[in-house]
């Protein structure tokens, strides 16, 4: 058999692998070879739901497009339940698209804010 | 075994820079917060945008002044301002640190069943909702309400 440590291929029978040294009696029950699954099947599959970035972008830029992700969420983890993966997969990305919408406008607004609280500076300044 | 490696790494990886950056904003929003007063006049921290055009109060009303509240170590005004907000504040942290990838596996499901989205899409809307009502209770929800 292989060693399960260096791949050295031993004689059957053998206690321990000839090449290190590497027990082969222990290391032989647990070293069933994870199968290819592409979901880790037993905690049932994830869909990401982004919802705290929903939370985020809801709190931090005070806009209906935040709720709009949250929305988004919410179907993710109800279409998980219900098995429809395809669906949920496909409200995940709308949930992180809206999300990324939210904070981009909110920077905008923030920016444009930013700008007018600077020329109303300026203007005042102008007065004196 | 190359393959099985590979599964693992996009099944369940975190960038390694995605904590360290989500920290230092956090840090970065704590000083701005600790030197900038929302409640001033012209001050550095803009006004939600969205009370300004409509008139109502969306769920993120006060939240800058309540973190402001809360950084400077006043929880009861903080609360007025934001309840919501303050409230779940220790949830968005653990959510956060799950987005980190900085829990341990063992708390997976209590994160799992916080992350549940729809019982949050239904608090936050029924929130926003009330939050606008000029009666008590719900006028206490407003940014600063249970102080007027």
């Amino acid at each position: 058999m292989n060693c399960p440590n260096c791949g050295h291929p031993n004689s059957a029978g053998a206690s321990a692998c000839e090449q290190c040294g590497a027990s082969l009696v222990a290391a032989v029950p647990p070293a069933p070879p994870p199968q290819h699954t592409p979901h880790p099947a037993q905690a049932g599959p994830t869909v990401p739901n982004h919802l705290v970035w929903a939370i985020l972008a809801t709190i931090c830029c005070c806009l209906p497009t935040g709720i709009v992700s949250i929305i988004y969420a919410a179907q993710v983890d109800g279409k998980v339940q219900a098995g429809d993966l395809a669906g949920a997969r496909q409200s995940s990305d709308n949930a992180k698209l809206w999300a990324w919408i939210s904070f981009g406008l909110g920077l905008v607004g923030g920016a444009a804010y930013f700008a007018l609280a600077f020329l109303g500076a300026l203007a005042d300044a102008g007065n004196y | 075994m190359p393959a099985t490696t590979d599964i693992a790494l996009t099944a369940g990886a975190v960038p390694r820079w995605r904590g360290p950056v989500m920290l230092l904003a956090i840090a970065t929003g704590v000083l701005l917060l600790w030197q900038a007063d929302p409640n001033a006049p012209g001050s550095l921290l803009p006004p939600c945008v969205f009370e300004k055009l409509t008139g109502l109060y969306c769920p993120g009303c006060g939240a800058t002044r309540a973190l402001h509240a809360l950084v400077h170590g006043d929880i009861g005004r903080a609360l007025a301002m934001n309840p919501l907000l303050v409230l779940s504040l220790p949830v968005i942290a653990l959510m956060l640190a799950r987005v980190a990838g900085w829990l341990p596996t063992s708390w997976q499901p209590l994160t799992q069943r916080l992350s549940d989205a729809r019982p949050w899409a239904a608090l936050i809307i029924t929130y926003a909702i009330t939050r606008n009502l000029p009666w008590p209770p719900f006028s206490w929800l407003a940014p600063g309400g249970f102080f007027s």
